[in-house]
């Protein structure tokens, strides 16, 4: 092993202990060898210790506690809670959204063909008033256009 | 699962020190550290019936902790916020109470050395160097691969030998 691919292995699994005993005998060879894998090796264990280093905090401060405490105790109106919303009801309201979805997709075509039957009756109307509109319109028309004294009269 | 287990102050007791540890090393400051300590545990407390336990509550708490530590510090970057090492005069300690002081000072050597590094880095250096979790709880904590949280903590430390070396 050259330093190169031993330098990865120092900063990672040989300083946090992941290595096999086979491998760590491998690596300890090669530092005591290498001096610059060794300066690189020491370098990162006192890194380590520098992060370690600082006072340990066991817990947060009481006052953030208190503060948790207090929010907890306020009420909190939440839709879910008050619609039970969670747990197993969550599937009782999942198949009934279901149910409706699969009911509107059935009743659907019916209430459209429904609808297409009603609008073509309505269309039909239309059209006769649209036709009467016609004829009386070419009827003005022709007697607009029609020189009444000129008609010879048989 | 879990929540059913114990008491939700006792999961507070057992876990706060960890969420203030991390989240004061992240955010460097002390007044963010409780802001993300007390996010965490509202946000457990609100999913504690939900907690199916697929992860150890202690996994499961460290990833709300991280995840909260890096909403606070996208938005602080937004706001272009001072960083509280700018702003810190030692020497003004009658409104900050004695922990805090110890904390700071403590923090403050840290801080600075973890300044080279981004935030994915500092949270694996934090997680494995701080709070001794392993590769395998890191991966889980973070959702990554065991292999990226181990080229991550690689080039963290190489940065950090690098720049411990720079300031000496």
């Amino acid at each position: 092993m050259n330093c190169g691919q031993i330098k990865d292995i120092l900063l990672t699994d040989f300083l946090d202990g992941r290595l096999s005993l086979e491998s760590t005998k491998t690596v300890d060879e090669h530092l005591s060898g290498c001096l610059a894998c060794r300066a690189l090796l020491m370098s990162a264990q006192q890194v380590d210790a520098q992060i370690k280093s600082v006072p340990v905090i066991e817990q947060a401060p009481f006052h953030v506690w208190a503060r948790i405490a207090n929010k907890i105790a306020q009420p909190v109106f939440c839709w879910q809670d008050f619609l039970g919303w969670g747990g197993r009801s969550r599937f009782v309201y999942g198949s009934v959204m279901a149910g409706l979805i699969v009911i509107l997709f059935v009743a659907n075509p019916i209430l459209s063909q429904r609808r297409m039957a009603t609008a073509d009756s309505d269309a039909d109307i239309v059209m006769q008033l649209v036709y009467a509109d016609e004829d009386s319109f070419f009827i003005e028309a022709d007697l607009s256009g029609i020189d009444l004294g000129s008609i010879d009269y048989l | 699962m879990g929540g059913e287990d114990c008491s939700f102050e006792d999961i507070y007791r057992g876990h706060s020190g960890m969420v203030y540890r991390l989240a004061l090393r992240m955010l460097s400051r002390v007044e963010d550290a409780e802001e993300v300590t007390q996010q965490v545990f509202l946000a457990v407390h609100r999913s504690l019936k939900t907690f199916e336990g697929k992860a150890s509550l202690k996994t499961w708490i460290y990833r709300i902790a991280v995840n909260c530590s890096l909403n606070l510090l996208k938005k602080r970057k937004n706001r272009f916020e001072v960083p509280w090492m700018e702003g810190f005069d030692p020497a003004d300690t009658k409104s900050v109470t004695e922990q805090k002081i110890a904390a700071e000072e403590g923090q403050s050597k840290v801080a600075d050395l973890l300044e080279c590094l981004n935030e994915d880095q500092k949270v694996c250096i934090l997680l494995r160097a701080q709070e001794g979790l392993t590769y395998e709880e890191i991966a889980d904590v973070l959702h990554i691969n065991v292999n990226t949280v181990r080229s991550r903590l690689s080039r963290a430390r190489m940065t950090l030998i690098a720049q411990k070396k720079g300031l000496l």
